[in-house]
């Protein structure tokens, strides 16, 4: 029932890949010559800086494929210039040594964005397009004509028919079928060999005991799938990472994540000739697409922090100075290891990394404010003032990465707003305070509180539509878990409070979405 | 901005930085520490005029943090070719296959020596394997898969008049007590690292026998060895299968000469018949066990619809449910045709992954000799090694709702091993039934099934009619009996259908 995480390698799919593969080249570079110039993926290209390029699946059709993808990489070879080809020269090309699917990924930054994106938003489409105000299509795409498909759909099945010679009947039909436009599914063979058999049952008896709730016995069944061969953790890790947060402790499951993120992130470009035979390059980081263990593991330890700070202010200070020490040392940690991740691809160009770092700093920020005004007594002026420092170094931090995140954007829009809002604020208060610190009373405490509970829900709020975005570019199935229950951690009313309005928040994001920005 | 890479620890001036780039071909520090006798030569003229081509290593961290420069494609694929030039191929590769195939035999007939206190088995294996390898003596093709370690086993047990049948063997591969699946394991590893891949994937066993694989490989095998020749023909002693099928099925007795009785009066004489090697297979014709389970299962399903007098629907009712809830061994139950986790109860689940952990798990080979295969570098196994430790195996006797029957099934294991240990391996799991042994749990069966049908009140009101039960009961059968004797549903239908015809004509 559910797909076992086993690498599935054979002679039989890594021909059908090859072919299907060949097809989709032929037919690019057939329409290129054609019509090259005529696609007007070029403007597109303009308007943002990283446009995630609009592409169908390489498992759907291949001629929907061919709407929009003449935006070569800068550094895909001899593709981009094979405009002028005869068919012999053409020949000689694509029997050469080249993998076809190396070509076929060479054209794009990142292996995800060979995907389908379904924009569902309907302002990120983009203002040229017809669809404008109605807005009744989501999917961005460019058009071909019915006569020019078909000519370029003949020549491609042309060129093939020699290769097809060769191969069985039923990748013959199949190759047929996916360039007609259907799907065939050829997986409904039932699994015979032995060990498979019990790699599926167990598999399915994770799954149902996770839905069952019973955290104990899914916590055994993983345990014994991860000592199994050939078993492939990249495939499961979200399950094994919410079994571990139930049944043992989130510090448990974020020991995990972070083994994952320390195993699986390569500082390699994702090269598909060396790849094909494992998993999909989505479930592993590569020098150019962040891993979704890496983004989950940063938003668990962050919301984490936050929520046992945010657990603290609700107390009085003087019994929660060491807490409060432990959480900044934490904190501090933690930013640390950000700084170091951001030096480095992927990490450097990825809006949501340096999107989080802002956020820790933020928080840092927040701490540190909460500090000095509730401790004062405590300290001495030269101390007050190093702290000052510090919150003013955090805030400029927070701003520059902000300002980072906004270089790098893509396809997702920040709130950003609130967050300056908050810096603005507290800018102000730290100048103001200056003057008069000793007049700080009750009530000012409480407004800031008001602030901080209502940047938590935003905050848990942004985990959560983050989570949702995700889904739309990467398979289902690389999905994070975000959404824990951290009662089980801390029992505090409060929180039980804020998870409500947390899912209450989720169902609006869209419309909060389309109004913030 | 150049990019850091990760590695070793600074450490001038406790300086904590572990990130490096290159600055004028020092490898210098996030903070300016310059590493030490570390130079990186990389002129840049020469690429442009294009005279001299400059290689860069790509430097990754291994494990400990040390710096190793990641080996390129074409370096991999060197080092993957090196240790693929052990393999032998040819004659030699097939000599190193068949003395594999040797030793798992001998393993196999040992264990079943030891369960069954008969030493003539090993012998007679013995006897049979050699006149396996001088047929195939000076010939090209070796024909030998797991399955035919089975059929020598079986030849010599039926030979030999031990009550063994197919169905006991496809238990202990299935549960992982007889040498079978990934036997490729298991053999000396400096054969493992010589024979061909084909030869190794023969070994693993693959799927489990289920469609006639056994009864026919038997059935060749035969003819191969000229059987009939040496030893006179192979019969089949009925009178225990018969009687293990009626205990499977807590049937009463009077079955038990029913059907001995019909076979008979047929005149069969239970004989294997030859089939020379090309031919193809009938198993009704040619394999006696099969037969008798046709008669089996005709036989009994014929007499339980005709006499309405003794068998009453309120009766069949319950030896239906009584059958339900008599299931066979999870280990069983796991691999059929139909199997569907989802109907497995808590205990099943648990006996499972109990299985799973004591049996499945150590057939699989421990990683250090999986190293051999050069699939897993040292830093994956590192890697593995900390995962392991961190999500450890629970021990489930400490769970809390597992603990009453654990301390039954501790006790049922000290009984048993007092007990016979033929009748410990026939035992099923003792879900909710106490310390019962196999003796026991068939006793209290058919009181079950006698005490309820004299006690009126207790019998759960049904209302399917009679012929509904019947068909229900059809199909239990069916499908219990495929799977313990791995036989294919066409097969068997067909095989019913010509008993049919051959007992009514």
């Amino acid at each position: 029932m559910f797909e076992a995480p086993l690498n599935i390698h054979s002679k039989v799919l890594a021909n059908e890949r090859k072919i299907r593969y060949q097809y989709i080249n032929t037919f690019t570079k057939r329409y290129s010559q054609l019509y090259g110039d005529t696609i007007p993926s070029s403007s597109l290209e303009s308007n943002r800086s990283r446009t995630p390029i609009t592409l169908p699946t390489p498992e759907a059709s291949a001629h929907e494929h061919s709407d929009s993808n003449t935006n070569y990489n800068d550094d895909s070879d001899s593709i981009s210039n094979t405009n002028t080809l005869s068919d012999d020269e053409y020949n000689s090309d694509s029997t050469g040594t080249t993998n076809e699917e190396t070509k076929f990924f060479n054209r794009y930054d990142r292996p995800q964005e060979s995907f389908e994106v379904w924009n569902t938003s309907i302002d990120t489409l983009n203002s040229k397009t017809k669809l404008k105000s109605n807005g009744r299509i989501p999917i961005n795409r460019n058009k071909i004509s019915f006569n020019r498909l078909n000519r370029v759909k003949k020549f491609t099945n042309k060129k093939l028919e020699a290769r097809l010679q060769h191969c069985t009947k039923r990748l013959k039909t199949h190759i047929k079928a996916i360039s007609e436009g259907y799907e065939t599914s050829y997986r409904d063979k039932q699994t015979t060999s032995f060990n498979n058999i019990h790699i599926e049952n167990l598999i399915n008896l994770l799954y149902y005991n996770i839905c069952e709730k019973n955290f104990n016995q899914a916590y055994h069944i993983f345990s014994l799938i991860i000592r199994l061969p050939n078993i492939d953790i990249r495939n499961f890790w979200n399950l094994g990472s919410i079994i571990l947060l139930k049944k043992v402790s989130i510090q448990e499951s974020l020991n995990f994540l972070n083994w994952i993120h320390s195993i699986y992130s390569s500082n390699q470009k994702y090269n598909n000739s060396i790849n094909y035979k494992t998993a999909p390059a989505f479930t592993q980081s590569s020098r150019n697409h962040t891993g979704k263990f890496t983004t989950s593991f940063l938003w668990m330890t962050l919301s984490l922090i936050h929520t046992k700070f945010s657990d603290l202010t609700s107390r009085n200070i003087k019994e929660i100075v060491e807490e409060l020490n432990y959480l900044k040392k934490k904190l501090k940690k933690f930013v640390e290891k950000l700084s170091e991740m951001v030096l480095a691809p992927p990490f450097i160009e990825d809006s949501e990394i340096w999107y989080i770092y802002s956020l820790s700093h933020l928080i840092l920020a927040r701490m540190l404010m909460f500090e000095t005004r509730n401790n004062d007594i405590s300290q001495t002026s030269v101390e007050k003032d190093i702290t000052k420092n510090e919150i003013i170094s955090n805030i400029q931090h927070c701003k520059s990465h902000l300002q980072k995140v906004r270089e790098n954007q893509n396809d997702y829009n920040f709130k950003f707003q609130k967050i300056e809002i908050e810096l603005k604020d507290m800018e102000k208060k730290l100048y103001d305070t200056s003057s008069d610190e000793e007049i700080l009373n009750e009530e000012e405490f409480l407004d800031n509180e008001d602030v901080l509970d209502n940047e938590e829900n935003n905050f848990n709020h942004e985990i959560n539509f983050e989570h949702k975005n995700n889904q739309l570019m990467t398979p289902s199935y690389d999905e994070p878990i975000y959404k824990y229950n951290l009662d089980d951690e801390f029992s505090g009313q409060t929180h039980l409070d804020s998870e409500n309005e947390m899912t209450q928040s989720h169902f609006e994001s869209n419309k909060y979405n389309s109004s913030s920005d | 901005m150049s990019t850091y890479i990760r590695g070793p620890l600074c450490g001038i001036d406790n300086c904590p930085s572990r990130l490096w780039r290159i600055l004028a071909g020092h490898r210098t520090c996030q903070y300016g520490h310059v590493m030490e006798g570390d130079y990186e030569f990389n002129d840049d003229e020469d690429v442009g005029s294009g005279n001299a081509i400059t290689r860069r290593l790509n430097l990754t961290t291994n494990a400990t943090g040390n710096f190793q420069s990641s080996i390129s494609l074409s370096q991999s694929q060197s080092i993957l070719a090196k240790s693929q030039d052990k393999k032998v191929y040819g004659s030699k590769g097939r000599l190193i296959f068949v003395k594999s195939f040797q030793w798992i035999l001998k393993r196999q007939s040992d264990w079943i020596v030891k369960k069954t206190n008969n030493q003539l088995i090993d012998r007679f294996v013995k006897n049979l394997w050699m006149m396996y390898l001088k047929s195939i003596d000076g010939k090209d093709e070796v024909g030998l898969s797991l399955v035919s370690s089975i059929s020598i086993l079986l030849i010599a047990c039926t030979q030999l008049h031990i009550s063994i049948y197919t169905s006991d063997f496809q238990e202990w591969i299935t549960n992982g007590d007889l040498l079978y699946f990934k036997a490729n394991e298991k053999i000396p590893s400096q054969w493992r690292e010589t024979m061909p891949n084909y030869y190794l994937k023969i070994l693993e066993g693959g799927s489990v026998p289920t469609e006639n694989q056994i009864q026919n490989n038997v059935l060749h095998l035969l003819d191969r060895l000229n059987f009939e020749k040496y030893c006179g023909k192979l019969q089949l002693s009925m009178e225990p299968l018969i009687f293990k099928l009626i205990l499977e099925f807590t049937l009463p007795c009077e079955f038990f000469s029913y059907v001995s009785i019909a076979i008979k009066d047929r005149n069969d004489l239970l004989e294997y018949e030859n089939v020379a090697i090309k031919n193809k297979v009938i198993l009704i014709k040619h394999h006696p066990e099969f037969r008798i389970l046709c008669y089996f299962y005709f036989i009994v399903t014929s007499m339980l619809s005709y006499d309405e007098e003794i068998y009453s629907t309120k009766w069949l009712n319950r030896y239906l449910q009584i059958q339900k809830d008599n299931e066979e061994p999870i280990t069983m139950r796991a691999i059929r045709f139909d199997r569907d986790v989802y109907d497995w109860d808590a205990n099943d689940t648990q006996d499972y992954l109990k299985w799973i952990e004591t049996k499945f798990l150590p057939m699989q080979g421990t990683p250090e000799e999986r190293k051999n295969g050069g699939k897993i570098n040292i830093d994956q196994r590192i890697a593995k090694r900390k995962l392991y430790k961190m999500i450890p195996i629970p021990d489930t006797s400490s769970e809390t709702s597992a603990i009453p029957e654990n301390i039954n099934k501790e006790n049922n294991d000290k009984i048993d091993d007092e007990n016979n240990e033929m009748n410990s391996d026939r035992k099923y799991p003792t879900k909710k039934k106490g310390n019962l042994t196999y003796i026991g749990i068939i006793q209290d069966q058919y009181l079950k099934l006698n005490s309820d049908f004299l006690n009126n009140d207790e019998i759960v009101s049904s209302n399917k009619n009679r012929e509904q039960i019947i068909d229900e009961i059809k199909l239990l059968y069916m499908a219990r009996l495929r799977n313990q004797f791995g036989i294919s549903k066409a097969e068997f239908e067909n095989g019913i259908a010509e008993m049919e015809q051959m007992l009514n004509g």
